[in-house]
């Protein structure tokens, strides 16, 4: 009876695990004049820490730093996703949010990233005030 | 033959025999220390010869000579892959140093245009499915090879040209990507739910299909946003040309 305890208690932890790990997939930048919301697919392949700091390249740009020189020598490991990047309320009326959607390649080892836009529409996010 | 022997005569022409055939051999096999230590010695014997002593001479012939001077040869060659490994270090430190800094790295990328960028197959059409790149040669060989069910535009014009197609499974969205890059064109996967777009938009009738297009005005460009619900797909295209838009769903068959 025990063991059947640890294993389904087990097992509701792993799922709550996963499900944070989904909804930690959304970031969300917000200052004076925007809102903007980096998404990731989720069943991401990359790191909560390498989502951050991507979505961090796609808001503030690159901060000028790099280790980028250190897989030039060694190779790079390349991972590449869709990112959204859905940019609340510029338009009043419906369909209000813009959403890019850009194909990210990053590496695991180093901090490089590179980002190419695919696409740009409207989509309807945000209600009409 | 050994330093006891040779007469001072015999000595410099030894040196100058010497100095003459390592000068001979091609650029990267000479022994340029074994030059200098010979050139040094017959300097001094043939300017300063009253300087020298027997012993000193002695000596410094012990250095160049290859069975009595090997030590002192392999010290002087040591010291010279030493200063050669200095040399290699700090030339990898300054290319470590300039790859470090984005704007130097993009400046020696595009120099050696290394940073050419997506590929581009000009007499086909690149597949892109999580970073993966296939290529081929048509439109259909693409829908039929990938297992892709939707309605694609079939452009007969050499313009726009239909590049890359970029499947986005995580989120059912295939983006189709033209060499006119003001144009956006994504196919939403089983979604035929257009009703949060028709609100303020104006309905147009192409090709028998419904298009709800929302104009959106930024400084003095005007971008049209057009929803079209084409079999079980929302089809997404966006241009600054209405013209355009009503040419790539005419083109869908």
């Amino acid at each position: 009876m025990k063991k059947l305890l640890t294993i389904l208690l087990c097992a509701v932890l792993a799922i709550n695990c996963s499900a944070l790990s989904v909804v930690n997939s959304k970031y969300d930048y917000t200052n004076d004049n925007t809102n903007i919301t980096i998404e990731f697919a989720s069943d991401s392949a990359l790191s909560a820490e390498k989502q951050q700091q991507i979505a961090d390249y796609m808001v503030y740009g690159d901060d000028g730093a790099s280790t980028y020189a250190w897989c030039w020598l060694t190779g790079h490991d390349y991972v590449y996703e869709t990112v959204l990047a859905i940019e609340h309320k510029v338009s009043d009326l419906s369909p209000r949010c813009m959403r890019r959607s850009y194909s990210v390649e990053t590496c695991t080892k180093c901090d490089h990233i590179e980002e190419t836009l695919i696409s740009q529409t409207l989509i309807a996010c945000c209600p009409e005030e | 033959m050994t330093s006891n022997r040779m007469t001072r005569a015999e000595l410099i022409r030894w040196l100058g025999d010497t100095i003459r055939t390592e000068t001979a051999k091609p650029f990267d096999e000479i022994d340029y220390d074994l030059v200098e230590e010979c050139g040094c010695l017959l300097d001094e014997l043939m300017g300063k010869s009253a300087a020298l002593s027997e012993k000193e001479i002695a000596e410094r012939l012990a250095k160049i000579l290859p069975e009595s001077g090997s030590a002192v040869r392999k010290k002087i060659k040591y010291r010279k892959l030493w200063k050669i490994a200095v040399a290699a270090a700090v030339v990898l430190c300054m290319a470590v140093t300039v790859m470090a800094v984005p704007t130097w790295r993009q400046a020696i990328l595009t120099a050696l245009n290394l940073n050419a960028g997506d590929s581009v197959d000009v007499n086909g059409i690149t597949y892109v499915r999580a970073g993966v790149e296939k290529h081929y040669n048509a439109l259909n060989d693409v829908l039929e090879n990938e297992e892709l069910d939707f309605l694609p535009p079939n452009i007969q014009t050499s313009t726009p040209r239909l590049e890359r197609i970029i499947y986005s499974d995580e989120i059912d969205i295939v983006y189709l990507r033209f060499d006119d890059v003001t144009i956006s064109y994504e196919i939403w996967l089983g979604n035929t739910d257009i009703s949060p777009y028709v609100a303020n938009a104006t309905e147009y009738h192409f090709n028998g299909y419904t298009t709800n297009v929302v104009i959106l005005k930024t400084a003095d460009i005007c971008t049209y946003y057009s929803y079209t619900i084409i079999e079980n797909d929302i089809h997404n295209i966006v241009s600054d040309s209405l013209d355009t838009i009503e040419m790539l769903i005419n083109s869908i068959s």
